[in-house]
């Protein structure tokens, strides 16, 4: 049985974009043109994923996440944000969003959150299992955690239920020693052998000071150990004391 | 109000203090010179009036009256002397060279006769000094020389056979004052009316200088700061001196030109940031339609075969349409502007940071840098990110600026005046021609033709703008460029703990 899809956005292109990227996919696709329809359809009829606009006339995205949850539904919700609005959009994922992703997007970076999110269970929503580390972690939930060293760096790598839902990662792309990376931006993909591209989300802003080789030559490291012998790369953060308010420390 | 003229005020105030000064003290010396004069002219009379009696003596020793009368005339004739009179001893005028006065008396109680005659008993010795000889009137000096008997004046005719002794009588002349005074007058006016012109010379020189020294550089400071006022801050006023009027032309002109800076770079800022607002809503508004634009794009090239000849064109407009959003976001991560989070640094460490950056990507291979960093340099205030990243574009140019590769000059130096730090890039590129000067900081202007953003320059303006810094550029063309970022050294004790540590 196909997985139903309610997507929300106000303008109509959107919508169609949507539907365009996802049109191989064996997915039952409704849209609504405002916060109003959509809760009138998650009403009429359940839905396992929610894509909707967070930016929105009347209810917007946060409301309807917010009317979702008071409605007793658990789809999942993927976030369609502008550039500037990432920092809302983390917000979202703090209130229980699966994930976000920005305007204007390829088919590839819409569909790769997609599959992770129908991919992951719902019941793990958010909660990726606790890890014995001596040093405090954060989370963008469901997708990268943080760790700081002893130094003031910080060790940055996907979650273990990014990794889970990935599938079997095949090639990574992170960014050189150096490189600036900026927080809720995508700073690395993550290739798995469906072909499926995943963007991978800077928990932190900051300097890349190093790279783990090991992970980036043998992805499996990733699979295996995500939160721990498979981080992607330390970075020195660069304005840490703002930023994690956004993250989710566990 | 009419308007006052410190000129004028000066000048009148010279003038007045010029002319009082000396027309006092020639006032006194006016009154000296003339009682000095007097003196002179009372010993003169006095000398006439004893002569005339050594010359009557024998005359009136023979009792010759016409011979005497005939002298007497002769001398009141042809001399300046008024009058000559003999009185004998009780007051009686016998003789004087105007007839008419002959048999009047003489009051006793009155000079000269009073010298003598106060109290009861005429004194018999009359005195000798000048002062008490010579009587000044209102208009006429008066001396008298006693006749004193002598042996031989037994003339019955005179003396009635009384023997004479003591004194006999008087011998009194008069000089007239009037040309004395007159004289007097004329040196007064004289005395006064060079003095009016010197004054009044002094007072056109005292003009000319004090408007030349202070009304030309008053009139151009007035000039200036109307022009400064009406918005003209090119204007300069002309350094005519090297004083004090020399050194406020030169303030002023530096504060003109401090002026112009500032406004430079206030609209310079304000352009940025009006820019980066209309950009963010350029942004929003492009993010729908292009989000419409990739998807469409992607599903036409999706569907075409592979040997299909669309299916290059349907890819160009999905990897433009992908360019256009990254020229949004580099666009919008401009206008976000964040303010610099500010951290006491060494310019050292962050040029080597920088460097450590470049010195990994293949365009900068055949680059040489050269560090000019002085060694005492101080720390600045920066949010080191960002300042890296004004490097970093400087580098970029540079390199760009020297397709052939070549040699990059990173110098690190207290700025002349206090408090800031300037970091210079020099490359010897190509070099920025005069007329697109002005525009280089603009966003998306840019020389290379879509090869770049465009936004380099107005990121490292904007960055350097918000740590209240600044930024110019030298350049001549074919020879190179040199980049001058200008930044505050850091303030905080932290600072000064670092430095001591």
């Amino acid at each position: 049985m196909p997985e139903r899809v309610l997507v929300v956005d106000d303008e109509e292109v959107v919508l169609d974009a949507v539907r365009k990227a996802l049109r191989h996919d064996d997915l039952e696709i409704d849209a609504a043109q405002s916060g109003a329809g959509a809760l009138g359809l998650l009403a009429s009829r359940p839905y396992d994923l929610v894509i909707t606009d967070l930016m929105m006339p009347g209810v917007d995205g946060l409301g309807l996440l917010q009317r979702i949850r008071e409605m007793d539904l658990h789809p999942q919700t993927i976030m369609i944000t502008g550039y500037p609005t990432i920092q809302t959009a983390l917000r979202a994922k703090r209130l229980g969003a699966f994930e976000y992703v920005t305007k204007p997007f390829t088919g590839q970076e819409l569909r790769s959150v997609v599959v992770r999110a129908l991919r992951t269970p719902r019941a793990a929503e958010g909660s990726p299992a606790p890890v014995e580390s001596s040093a405090p972690v954060w989370y963008i939930p469901n997708h990268a955690w943080v760790r700081f060293e002893p130094d003031g760096s910080a060790r940055v790598g996907v979650a273990s239920v990014f990794a889970a839902a990935a599938g079997l990662i095949v090639n990574t792309k992170v960014p050189a020693a150096g490189d600036l990376v900026e927080q809720g931006r995508a700073c690395a993909l993550i290739l798995a052998s469906d072909a499926v591209e995943h963007s991978v989300y800077s928990p932190l802003s900051g300097r890349v000071l190093e790279i783990n080789q090991a992970a980036i030559d043998d992805p499996r490291l990733i699979q295996s150990s995500p939160e721990q012998a498979g981080w992607l790369f330390r970075l020195l953060p660069t304005n840490a004391d703002k930023e994690l308010p956004d993250l989710v420390r566990r | 109000m009419r308007r006052r003229s410190a000129v004028l005020e000066l000048t009148l105030l010279t003038v007045f203090v010029m002319a009082a000064l000396p027309a006092a003290s020639s006032l006194v010396m006016l009154r000296w010179h003339r009682s000095w004069l007097l003196e002179e002219a009372r010993r003169g009379l006095l000398l006439t009036c004893d002569a005339v009696e050594a010359s009557l003596r024998l005359a009136m020793m023979q009792n010759q009256r016409e011979e005497i009368r005939a002298s007497i005339e002769r001398i009141a004739r042809r001399t300046h002397v008024r009058q000559i009179r003999l009185a004998e001893h009780r007051g009686r005028i016998t003789l004087s060279a105007y007839p008419e006065a002959v048999g009047r008396r003489l009051a006793l109680d009155a000079p000269p006769c009073a010298v003598c005659h106060t109290g009861g008993k005429p004194r018999s010795r009359p005195p000798t000094s000048v002062q008490a000889r010579t009587v000044l009137d209102s208009n006429s000096l008066r001396a008298f020389t006693p006749v004193m008997a002598e042996p031989g004046c037994v003339n019955p005719a005179c003396h009635r056979q009384e023997k004479p002794s003591g004194v006999l009588g008087i011998i009194d002349i008069s000089l007239p004052l009037d040309q004395f005074e007159r004289n007097l007058a004329e040196t007064r006016t004289w005395s006064l009316a060079l003095s009016s012109v010197s004054v009044l010379i002094g007072a056109v020189v005292v003009w000319l200088v004090l408007a030349r020294r202070f009304r030309c550089p008053m009139q151009d400071l007035l000039r200036g700061i109307r022009r400064v006022a009406a918005g003209n801050l090119t204007h300069r006023i002309a350094v005519r001196s090297n004083d004090e009027f020399g050194e406020l032309a030169q303030s002023f002109n530096h504060m003109s030109e401090q002026l112009a800076d500032t406004q430079q770079s206030l609209i310079q800022s304000e352009r940025l940031i009006s820019m980066g607002k209309l950009a963010a809503g350029v942004a929003h508004e492009i993010n729908n339609p292009l989000t419409g634009i990739v998807a469409y794009a992607e599903a036409l090239a999706e569907d075409a075969g592979p040997s299909d000849p669309r299916r290059k064109d349907y890819e160009v407009i999905l990897r433009e349409a992908l360019r256009c959003r990254q020229i949004i976001r580099g666009l919008l991560d401009f206008a976000r502007q964040d303010a610099p989070a500010l951290v006491p640094s060494h310019p050292k460490d962050l040029i080597e940071k920088t460097l450590q950056v470049v010195a990994r990507q293949a365009a900068f291979r055949n680059i040489a840098f050269e560090q000019h960093i002085e060694p005492d340099v101080p720390l600045i205030d920066v949010d080191p990110l960002q300042i890296e990243q004004v490097l970093l574009n400087l580098f970029v140019n540079a390199q760009q600026a020297m397709p052939a590769g070549g040699r990059i000059a990173v110098g690190a130096r207290r700025a002349v005046g206090v408090g800031r730090v300037e970091l210079t890039v020099q490359d010897e590129g190509t070099g920025i021609a005069p007329e697109i000067r002005s525009r280089i900081f603009e966003p998306f202007f840019s020389t290379k033709g879509g090869r770049t953003d465009g936004l380099g320059l107005a990121v490292c303006l904007g960055i350097v703008q918000r740590h209240r810094g600044a930024i110019e550029v030298e350049s001549q063309p074919g020879r190179g460029t040199l980049v001058r970022v200008t930044l505050p050294v850091a303030q905080s004790r932290q600072a000064a703990e670092r430095e001591e540590g």
